[in-house]
């Protein structure tokens, strides 16, 4: 318990007031998962471990309250009780921060909503600004693309010119270099909103009526010509009038109109010629079922914004559904959960747990319900994102066959309490805790006889005060039954509650 | 095995059935609605025992209790047509032809309880008998039983049993020979079909005596008996025919559920024929629906009876029904203005029908509620 | 399978038919107006053989149903079919109104009573639930009538519309063309805004009666359904997501919760017609529901039947269409 964990659950206690009486599930639970580990959470029906991980995302169904203790979350030197959080804060971490996946997939999988509408959900909610800009974005990329790609056209075009004489060559050169500059231009300055709204006006029209679009521009820029050039000649023959001090006054105010009309056809001129390098096409346009086609590049008829992020959303979805491994991840997405085999719904569901990059992900029991086969390609998948995405993995399982496979580290759960917790190694090489030493030693081996826990596991509705697996135990001593022994510390970092190792 | 051990055996069976009965009393106790329906019914049921108490039938009738009386000087006074309202003498007035009230509703109660009851049993017992056969053997029996209950099912309740009543013959000459013919026909048919081990047999050859039986009397000298048929009996009738196929589906589909459960499979690995199959494992697993059901159902029922009655499909004017005295006064009430002059007329049997479905509902409410946990416990 | 049961349904009804003396089934083939009776009972006799054994019969009676002949109803001195056209749209006009807010109020009421559970709405919707459902339909509008009606005079007696309007439609100077036949839409489409004023008013009573008591039951099964889906564990995921409480329950529970209520308010909605028989008979609403009141009155069979099978039709309708949004709501019935 340091500062390197990620969460740490301090005296948890958690009551579930039910018609048959107050079952206390949780009796002081101590848990610490660290920075980038597989915590195995290990222990029989009953003992807590579901409880514990809904505890810690504060979904903890009712009856059940959560009475005492403290959940710490840390980020980056930052620390908060859980416990202690507003509703929407603590909403704001549930899927971002921790996640969680459980049993039995399909069951915890709307039935109505397909896999995309799932998991994109769980993005939309946190990772919203994220994709709207990556979406914009991938615009811009393509906008610069086109326009990139006519200027590489308009050079391949000079490239193709054989220039005859010095002074054909050297106009040759400088207009290259002008392409070449304002291709490098190009890569730095992103299109400006007006560029793109203009450019999707562009569009919707080229969709429908290219030739007519490519009148109306030929109309307007030769009507703005027309004007400009009318707007000069007046200007150049005000500027030869002279005449007398009113006359100059009334010609000055002349003057002044014209100059804001100029300003205004100028700047109009300006607007229009901004589409100058997407008329390349004009009238040749080729269309493409709705798209459209402007020098290499195709672009999609109708440029819409909202559905460009539609798109960014379900290329998020595939990529996530792809790095858990699911093949043709984008049928996948659109099949509903009952369509989907267990291992495969395990993949969606772990999918959708990962796809806002959690820092902590609790694992239910998610290999419980699947084959022996899948249930390994589950791990391997686990172990891979582990080591891909960094996240600690809070693993519960009562299968210690997983635990010594995978896990990093392990804590031992028995009745409500965290009975100890150590290195993976040193936990089998070394048990402490009567309780793991008796769960070791039951595992059956070949040509070795049963060895079982005498005893049932103890009801939560009226516990046994004191240390509550003291009926169980062989080393059971006269304070273990009245004294409930503190989780400590008792080797470097194995921390064990139990009387023999001055649990008192 | 001695009658004793027998015995013996029994209870030990019971006992974890009785513990969860008893649970569910505890539950309903701790309920207020329920306990407030029991008391509705348990009213109910005392008015309908102390119905000669209350209100003893009048010497002029011949002790018959089942005609309302009249007051005679008020037919005499007022006439026919004017519906008096309470007074000391008739406690919650008298209707349309004079009828009194009071009388016609602590009377009613037994008809109500005669209705309800009638029913929805014989409906249920029906329905659960042909919807565990449907599910039980499935295949084409199931296929034809579950068109016939979709067809019944396909008109509106209130419609079918109106027109079945309607149609209904005064007499039906019951043609006793016809009669055994068909229903020993249809067993071994079923038997035939069903059962080819030495119990199937047995049936066959029963129920195929009974048919010869039946064969010779119907060819040379059926056996006919004339029955008469009253009017609240057709309205029994009709109900009970519209009733039972919504026993039938429910049953069938928790059957169906029950069915591949494993300790069926047990059940019948271990020898058991299929009657107790059914009657020991399937049936007592899939049968709490049906009684929340049946629960609601008496109410619902004792609406729609009262519906037919008010439409003018039902017992005799004089005959004391809740549905009856608000019909006797129909034309009064739908006038108009008398509506508010003669509230009583159907505001007291109304309130009595309402308050006799309410206790079923809250009853059939509580029972779900406390039904459910278990199942969900299972 | 449909086709079997509208072929059983013909068949029961046909049964139903044969129980009754043959003057009588007579007048179900009776064709056109007739202005002799008994005359046209013995030509129908001899035309449509009604004395020729069963299957014979049934063949006869059904293709000349098919044909549109529903027969000749006593109590209008019409044909049933011309009856029925001109009473429908009362009914119609009641079931307008009540069909949505029946559907509405329920599925909201529902919702809300499972989200605040036993908070005041909830006791609130449980008690008018089990009141309402619980009360004879009759009572209900007769209580009303006298209530809001007889006492505070806010609402009329009955009737579909005030008697001066009727009047007024059938006076030729006025040009009140009856476009659809439904007075309440012919009044806005005549620019007679007042008329549909008038049969709105009119409408109100009949409609909160019918309301009342259907909406009971689908508050019922709405909120059980709610709650029985909040506990399901795909809520559990979707709140682990951090979804907000109201997207977990609009969005995850209700679409799932709605599909038991779905097969429900079909049926309901269906069901409206037989409740309105009583309904339309206490506001003497001049509706369909009415007429076969009147028509069990004189044992007007040739109605009674037509009618029987016209509700049949609907509810088999009626469950078609509700299967066709069961695979809309719920895709994995989609496959089927």
């Amino acid at each position: 318990m340091s500062q390197g964990d990620i969460v740490e659950v301090k005296d948890l206690e958690v009551k579930f007031y039910t018609y048959s009486g107050v079952v206390e599930a949780l009796d002081g639970v101590n848990l610490f998962v660290r920075e980038g580990e597989i915590l195995g959470l290990v222990g029989e029906t009953g003992s807590g471990k579901s409880v514990t991980s809904l505890a810690i995302m504060r979904l903890v169904p009712p009856p059940g309250i959560i009475e005492g203790g403290r959940i710490i979350l840390r980020d980056s030197g930052k620390q908060q009780d859980t416990l202690t959080m507003s509703e929407s804060s603590i909403r704001q971490i549930r899927g971002k921060d921790i996640a969680m996946i459980f049993q039995e997939p399909r069951a915890y999988l709307n039935p109505v909503y397909s896999v995309e509408n799932q998991i994109s959900e769980v993005m939309l909610v946190h990772r919203k600004e994220e994709l709207y800009e990556n979406s914009v974005a991938s615009v811009q990329m393509r906008i610069i693309d086109g326009r990139k790609a006519v200027l590489e056209k308009q050079k391949a075009q000079l490239d193709k010119e054989k220039p005859e004489g010095e002074k054909e060559k050297a106009e040759l050169a400088k207009r290259r270099e002008a392409i070449e500059k304002k291709l490098g231009q190009q890569t730095t300055k992103p299109p400006s909103n007006n560029e793109i709204a203009s450019y999707r006006r562009l569009l919707r029209a080229e969709r429908y009526w290219p030739a007519e679009r490519a009148r109306q521009y030929q109309k307007k820029k030769a009507k703005l010509e027309k004007l400009r050039a009318d707007v000069q000649k007046q200007k150049t023959a005000l500027e030869q009038k002279k005449g007398t001090e009113g006359q100059m006054a009334k010609i000055n105010k002349q003057k002044r109109a014209l100059m804001t009309w100029s300003a205004h056809y100028d700047r109009q001129y300006a607007e229009l010629m901004k589409l100058e390098p997407y008329q390349f096409n004009l009238g040749r346009g080729a269309r493409i079922k709705g798209a459209i086609r402007v020098g290499a590049i195709r672009f999609p008829a109708r440029f819409n914004r909202k559905r460009q992020f539609k798109a960014e959303v379900q290329k998020e979805v595939v990529k996530v559904l792809k790095s858990v491994e699911i093949p043709d991840p984008e049928r996948v997405s659109r099949m509903y959960p009952h369509e989907l085999s267990g291992g495969m719904a395990q993949r969606v569901v772990i999918a959708m747990a990962l796809a806002c990059n959690p820092r902590l992900l609790i694992a239910d029991e998610p290999t419980t319900n699947l084959d022996v086969t899948v249930q390994a390609q589950i791990l391997n998948l686990v172990k891979t994102l582990k080591k891909n995405l960094g996240s600690a993995i809070l693993y519960i399982t009562h299968d210690l066959g997983v635990v010594a496979q995978s896990c990093d580290r392990v804590s031992v759960m028995y009745a409500g309490n965290v009975v100890e917790t150590a290195d993976v190694f040193e936990t089998f090489s070394n048990p402490l805790h009567p309780y793991t030493r008796a769960l070791l030693e039951s595992i059956p081996r070949p040509g070795e006889p049963f060895k079982s826990i005498p005893g049932i596991v103890p009801s939560l509705i009226n516990p046994l005060k004191g240390c509550r697996f003291h009926d169980r135990c062989s080393y059971a001593q006269e304070q273990c039954l009245t004294m409930k022994p503190k989780f400590l510390e008792v080797k470097p970092d194995h921390y064990v509650a139990c009387h023999l190792y001055g649990g008192s | 095995m001695s009658l004793t051990s027998r015995w013996e055996d029994f209870k030990t069976g019971m006992r974890p059935r009785l513990s969860e009965w008893r649970f569910m009393l505890k539950r309903m106790r701790q309920s207020n609605l329920a306990m407030a329906g029991l008391i509705i019914i348990l009213c109910f049921i005392g008015i309908a025992c102390l119905a000669p108490v209350l209100a003893p039938p009048p010497a002029s009738n011949r002790g018959d209790p089942w005609i309302i009386p009249q007051d005679q000087t008020y037919l005499k006074m007022i006439g026919p047509n004017v519906p008096t309202p309470p007074t000391v003498q008739h406690v919650f007035g008298t209707t349309y032809y004079q009828y009194d009230i009071y009388y016609g509703c602590i009377w009613g109660t037994i008809t109500a309880f005669r209705v309800g009851l009638t029913v929805v049993g014989i409906s249920l017992i029906a329905g659960v008998i042909i919807g565990t056969i449907a599910a039980f053997y499935g295949g084409v029996i199931d296929e034809i039983l579950m068109r016939f209950t979709d067809i019944i099912l396909a008109f509106p309740g209130l419609v079918l049993s109106m027109a079945i009543v309607l149609a209904f013959p005064e007499a039906i000459p019951l043609n006793l020979s016809e009669l055994f013919l068909g229903i020993s026909a249809f067993f071994v048919l079923i038997f035939l079909g069903l059962k080819r081990d030495r119990t199937g047999a047995i049936w066959v050859a029963g129920f195929s005596v009974i048919l010869v039986f039946s064969v010779l009397t119907y060819l040379y000298h059926p056996l006919i008996l004339a029955l008469n048929i009253g009017k609240l009996d057709k309205v029994l009738i009709a109900l009970t025919l519209v009733s039972w196929p919504s026993y039938a589906r429910l049953i069938r589909g928790e059957v169906l559920r029950v069915k591949n459960e494993d300790f069926v499979e047990a059940s019948k690995a271990s020898g058991s024929s299929d009657f107790r199959t059914i009657t020991r494992h399937i049936l007592p697993n899939s049968i709490y629906p049906v009684f929340i059901v049946a629960t609601l159902d008496i109410g619902s029922v004792i609406l729609t009876a009262a519906a037919l009655a008010f439409i003018g499909i039902g017992s005799p004017p004089y005959f004391p029904d809740w549905g009856q005295i608000v019909s006797n006064s129909e034309s009064v009430i739908t006038n108009g203005v008398a509506i508010v002059h003669n509230f009583y007329t159907f505001f007291i049997p109304g309130m009595f029908i309402a308050m006799f479905v309410v206790g079923w509902n809250l009853l059939g409410d509580a029972l779900r509620d406390v039904l459910d946990p278990m199942l969900r416990r299972r | 399978m449909l086709v079997f049961v509208l072929v059983g349904v013909t068949i029961l009804v046909f049964i139903v038919t044969m129980l009754f003396p043959i003057d009588t089934r007579a007048l179900l083939y009776v064709h056109g107006n007739i202005h002799d009776v008994p005359k046209a009972i013995a030509d129908a006799i001899v035309k449509y053989n009604l004395k020729a054994p069963f299957y014979v019969q049934y063949w006869g009676w059904l293709s000349q149903l098919l044909h549109g002949n529903l027969g000749w109803s006593i109590t209008s001195n019409q044909m049933v079919i011309t009856s029925i056209a001109t009473k429908w749209p009362y009914t119609f006009e009641i079931v307008l109104f009540a069909a949505p807010l029946i559907i509405f109020i329920g599925i909201y009421l529902g919702v809300q009573s499972a989200i605040h559970r036993n908070g005041p709405i909830d006791q609130v919707s449980r008690l008018l639930s089990i009141v309402g459902w619980s009360l004879p339909s009759f009572f209900v509008g007769l209580l009303l009538l006298a209530v809001f009606a007889g006492v505070l005079h806010w609402f009329p007696y009955g009737g579909s519309m005030t008697m001066s309007w009727t009047t007024f439609m059938g006076n030729p100077k006025n040009h009140f063309v009856h476009y659809t036949g439904v007075d309440l839409i012919d009044g806005l489409l005549n620019g007679r805004p007042a008329l549909t004023l008038d049969v709105i008013w009119h409408c109100v009573l009949p409609v909160i009666t019918v309301v009342t008591i259907d909406v009971a039951l689908l508050i019922r099964v709405m909120r059980s359904s709610m709650l029985e889906t909040m506990s399901k564990p795909y809520i559990t995921t979707a709140r682990a997501k951090g979804l907000s409480n109201k997207v977990v329950i609009y969005k995850h529970a209700r679409r799932n919760a709605l599909i038991p209520v779905a097969t429900l308010s079909g049926m309901l909605v269906a069901g409206l017609l037989t409740g309105l028989i009583i309904t339309e008979t206490v506001f003497g609403f001049g509706g369909l529901g009415q007429q076969v009141v009147r028509a069990i009155e004189n044992l007007d069979i040739p109605f009674i039947m037509a009618y029987t099978v016209l509700t049949a039709l609907l509810f088999v309708i009626a469950n078609l269409i509700v299967d066709i949004m069961y695979a809309y709501i719920d895709p994995r019935i989609r496959l089927d």
